[in-house]
């Protein structure tokens, strides 16, 4: 008898186990069917803004705790560019009288042109705390949002070893935190062209970890006019990248002898591996 | 409610915390660590220990839990990573009891496995949901990295996660 009644509350433990497993599969499976409803987004974007919370604070001791190291070595090498730069002062002086001059003619030049090359887009300076918790997706996670002026699909740059190249777009934006998708996930496009020989084409992301994007739609006829190293700019033609933003290099170029266009294999001007600070374009244009 | 509903939701809150632990220091330190940009799976490496260790219904509610957090911090649509997590908590779950445990090669076996049924599930629902998420390719180089990296330091997280078990309750109680 006994034996029968724990068979029965073993069986009904079972029973209700399994109807939860099935509840919580089907919740997950109403998320992922209804991702875009506005009450989901709003608890996507709120889930981001609290646990950023914590990310921001461990980001900030990581920061402090590699400063306090490096401060030593740091002191030693400002020395060193300290009397650099003092003698570099001296030289540059010289060179400043002949740039205000060069600065005068360029700014006429420009106002005869009516060259719009002098407008600035505005920008947020934004630091990366996190990147995506696994390795499945190339998400980064940066310490600014709705708060600060950032609206989804504002394009992301950086400035990296003398290039300011494009970096991708927000996707996410919590109160104070903001989700990137980089240029080289594999459902990134940009309008793009040569910035030498001018042909356009169309930038996809590879996936992988950023080691290179690939460039279709280019004219075969172009061939002759590309080679390896020339860089690739955005277009800026119905995106929502501006215009004039660095890519890439060309790697290399393919085509096949039946395909009327070329494809362009990409290396991504910006290291992704070690970026650190991107600056958000607000769209907003300054004079 | 009964002593020990209380206890199990207690249970759970607690191994959730954990794994959301787990989750910020994946997203932020870890990377210090990264191999090729690879980051080890400490979070899969919980799930699959507490799941299997307290059974029942423990590795279904936390990785649901714990997965949808998961959701909020990347690209993936909220519910993608909670229906894995859902179903990776409960299939080791259910094999507590089961297996005994040694100290290395069946948890590096369960979280090798583990790790290639979560990228596998992750495929499977970005396909049958036509989801245009950028997942990475189940094949890369990359991804065999991942199975090294998290299976090799998966003894080491059970010693530490045993260890805190164990000072929290002498007598035998797992968080």
């Amino acid at each position: 008898m006994a034996k029968r009644r724990y068979s029965g509350i073993k069986k009904n433990s079972k029973v209700l186990k399994g109807a939860i497993i099935c509840v919580l599969l089907v919740v997950a499976s109403l998320f992922i069917t209804f991702t875009d409803s506005p009450l989901l987004t709003i608890a996507k974007n709120s889930g981001l803004t609290v646990v950023s919370i914590f990310q921001k604070g461990i980001s900030s001791i990581v920061s402090g705790t590699k400063g306090k190291l490096n401060a030593m070595s740091e002191l030693q090498e400002l020395q060193k560019a300290h009397d650099d730069a003092l003698e570099r002062l001296n030289v540059y002086t010289g060179i400043e009288r002949y740039v205000t001059e060069l600065k005068k003619e360029n700014e006429i030049l420009r106002s005869q042109l009516e060259f719009s090359g002098n407008i600035e887009t505005d920008h947020i300076p934004c630091e990366i705390i996190s990147k995506d918790p696994e390795n499945l997706f190339a998400s980064i996670v940066i310490d600014k949002g709705a708060k600060e002026g950032i609206e989804k699909n504002m394009a992301v740059t950086a400035y990296q070893d003398g290039i300011y190249g494009l970096v991708g777009k927000v996707v996410n934006v919590g109160h104070s935190s903001s989700i990137v998708m980089p240029i080289f996930d594999s459902t990134s496009y940009i309008s793009a062209r040569l910035q030498s020989g001018r042909y356009e084409g169309l930038v996809n992301g590879a996936g992988g970890a950023g080691d290179y994007l690939i460039m279709n739609y280019v004219k075969k006829t172009a061939r002759s006019e590309i080679s390896t190293g020339d860089m690739i700019i955005s277009s800026g033609m119905k995106s929502i990248y501006p215009k004039g933003l660095n890519i890439g290099r060309v790697n290399s170029v393919r085509s096949g002898d039946y395909d009327t266009s070329l494809e362009i294999e990409i290396h991504p001007v910006i290291d992704f591996s070690k970026l650190e600070y991107v600056y958000v374009i607000t769209g907003k244009e300054d004079d | 409610m009964s002593l020990q509903v209380k206890k199990m939701i207690r249970k759970v809150i607690l191994n959730s915390g954990i794994l959301i632990a787990c989750i910020i220091l994946q997203s932020t330190l870890l990377r210090y660590i990264a191999i090729y940009d690879v980051i080890p799976n400490l979070y899969l490496i919980y799930l699959v220990y507490t799941s299997f260790h307290n059974g029942g219904l423990h590795g279904t509610a936390s990785g649901f839990i714990s997965g949808l957090v998961e959701d909020t911090l990347s690209i993936s649509p909220l519910g993608f990573h909670g229906l894995i997590k859902t179903v990776i908590g409960s299939l080791y779950s259910s094999f507590n009891g089961l297996i005994i445990l040694d100290k290395v090669i069946i948890p590096m076996l369960f979280v090798l496995v583990a790790t290639v049924l979560n990228r596998v599930l992750a495929f499977a629902v970005v396909s049958i949901y036509s989801l245009s998420v950028p997942a990475h390719s189940i094949f890369s180089k990359y991804f065999l990295v991942e199975i090294a990296y998290t299976t090799l330091l998966t003894p080491f997280i059970f010693l530490i996660a045993d260890a805190i078990g164990n000072r929290f309750n002498p007598r035998g109680y797992r968080i």
